[in-house]
């Protein structure tokens, strides 16, 4: 089997759901990328986490065009894993020494900034949780970018349906958020309602 | 806040980067002066980090079930393993030589020229069970010259002289390695072709996933030369349930483990010389397997 073009995994990941899938698992199961990932992080528990963490990112950041084709895509995935340890190592710092001149100069998060931003996830997954069934699935494809069609086609519904569907999924959603006063607090935002 | 489908559609654009830039700058220069407006933006960018959220739990949930596909991972065990394996292969050297000045009947090499699948069976042998009957008579495809002390011998005998090593020397090459070294599967081969069995199966110890059949196949076999046949039959094991093409090949090599291992395994042996032999399986060893039943039987 050869290895994957940047191309392919670039495509891949850009594709149909099963190219996508394919295009990430052979990221995920990369033996040089992960034996290089190692060798940055010395426990191996911890390497495996941060390589998840680098998957995920690495897909967001292809979906969103962040990756520039500036380098191959493996340089790219050191560099967010290389990029990952440092804001890990930044957040440590952060909690024990909050006051440094660089916190107090916005160079860095505060840690209360930290907080929040992991609260605000909490609060999101919860709020996630509580959505019926089909939704994550629906709201994953549309995040995706894919057409109505596509996503008729993957739910085996009528593309109607489907639109249908995904309105009343982020309709779900949104208005979840908008009874979080926890969430809508941490934003500093008001009631949301329409 | 106006949170009416058209502007939540056209924040949406925003946030998602497809806006026009002139749309764009118009929306960011509202939403410095507007309040609302910069809030329904902060609160739909919200509504999007949700939906990330999803993706990323959703991929989060396929790496779990890729995770499984990835090699073990070394182990300060396997890494310092060939100080153990020295130590051990130093032992059993030392206990083989002075099992064999004590005892000038040592079993020699088998002859591969009389291996079961070379013998013609007698026709009309029972099917089972096998391997239970009592130890009396040296069945007549032992190797020349081999007189086994027990019965563990015997079966252990049968088993080395019905193996034959399959020739590692066209194994695929793999890509794995994309800076023009020998690929880890090429090294494998390469020690497995010059008989280190030992190298072969340690050059493996990490399985390359996209050519895991056939590092399984060379560490199965290396384990199996070996004689570390429980190792043999663990990796053997595994190849009759993902091997693809090669799985009937397996059962046949896991099935010899298992004769090595009587009568330890007698009744894994039994079931899967059952199966080989099944004529509804058309399984291609079904004549070796029969044959090897026909020796077991002879040597009751």
């Amino acid at each position: 089997m050869e290895p994957w073009t940047d191309a392919e995994i670039i495509t891949g990941i850009q594709g149909t759901p099963a190219e996508r899938d394919m295009a990430l698992r052979r990221v995920f199961l990369d033996v040089k990328l992960r034996s290089t990932v190692r060798g940055l992080v010395r426990d191996e528990q911890r390497s495996k986490d941060v390589f998840q963490e680098a998957v995920i990112k690495f897909d967001r950041a292809i979906r969103t065009g962040a990756f520039e084709s500036r380098s191959n895509w493996r340089t790219y995935f050191v560099g967010i894993v290389k990029w990952h340890l440092v804001d890990e190592a930044r957040k440590k710092g952060n909690q024990t020494q909050e006051l440094k001149p660089e916190v107090l100069d916005g160079a860095t998060e505060h840690p209360e900034i930290v907080l929040i931003e992991g609260e605000r996830r909490k609060l999101l997954k919860t709020a996630i949780a509580r959505l019926p069934g089909e939704c994550p699935e629906l709201l994953e494809m549309y995040m995706l970018d894919y057409s109505m069609k596509e996503i008729a086609e993957q739910a085996v519904i009528s593309e109607a349906n489907a639109k249908q569907q995904a309105k009343r999924c982020r309709d779900r959603l949104r208005e979840f958020i908008s009874n979080s006063p926890e969430l809508l607090h941490v934003l500093n935002l008001k009631t949301a309602k329409s | 806040m106006n949170l009416d489908a058209s502007f939540l559609d056209k924040i949406d654009d925003y946030l998602s980067g497809k806006l026009p830039p002139d749309e764009a700058m118009a929306l960011e220069q509202k939403s410095a002066v507007d309040p609302e407006t910069a809030e329904a933006i902060e609160f739909m960018r919200l509504e999007r980090e949700g939906m990330e959220l999803i993706l990323e739990e959703r991929l989060r949930e396929k790496m779990g079930g890729w995770e499984e596909e990835l090699p073990t991972p070394k182990t300060n065990l396997s890494r310092y393993g060939w100080v153990l394996g020295a130590a051990f292969a130093l032992l059993i050297g030392v206990a083989v030589w002075r099992w064999a000045a004590s005892d000038p009947q040592t079993i020699s090499a088998p002859d591969p020229a009389k291996t079961p699948a070379n013998t013609v069976p007698a026709p009309g042998q029972p099917d089972a069970p096998i391997a239970q009957q009592p130890d009396n008579q040296i069945p007549t495809q032992a190797p020349p010259g081999q007189k086994p002390s027990s019965k563990e011998n015997r079966y252990l005998a049968l088993a080395q002289a019905s193996y034959q090593s399959p020739d590692f020397s066209n194994i695929r090459k793999g890509g794995a390695d994309a800076s023009g070294s020998p690929s880890l599967i090429e090294q494998a081969a390469a020690f497995y072709i010059q008989k280190k069995f030992a190298l072969a199966a340690q050059t493996l110890d990490s399985i390359p996933p996209n050519q895991r059949t056939d590092a399984l196949k060379i560490r199965a076999h290396a384990f199996f030369n070996l004689k570390n046949y429980n190792l043999a039959a663990v990796e053997f094991e595994d190849l009759t349930k993902t091997g693809g093409r090669y799985r009937n090949d397996a059962e046949w090599h896991l099935l010899l483990c298992y004769l090595a291992l009587l009568p330890a395994e007698q009744a894994r042996f039994d079931t899967l010389l059952r199966k080989i032999r099944d004529p509804q399986q058309s399984h291609p060893f079904a004549d070796k397997a029969t044959a090897l039943q026909k020796v077991l039987a002879a040597g009751r």
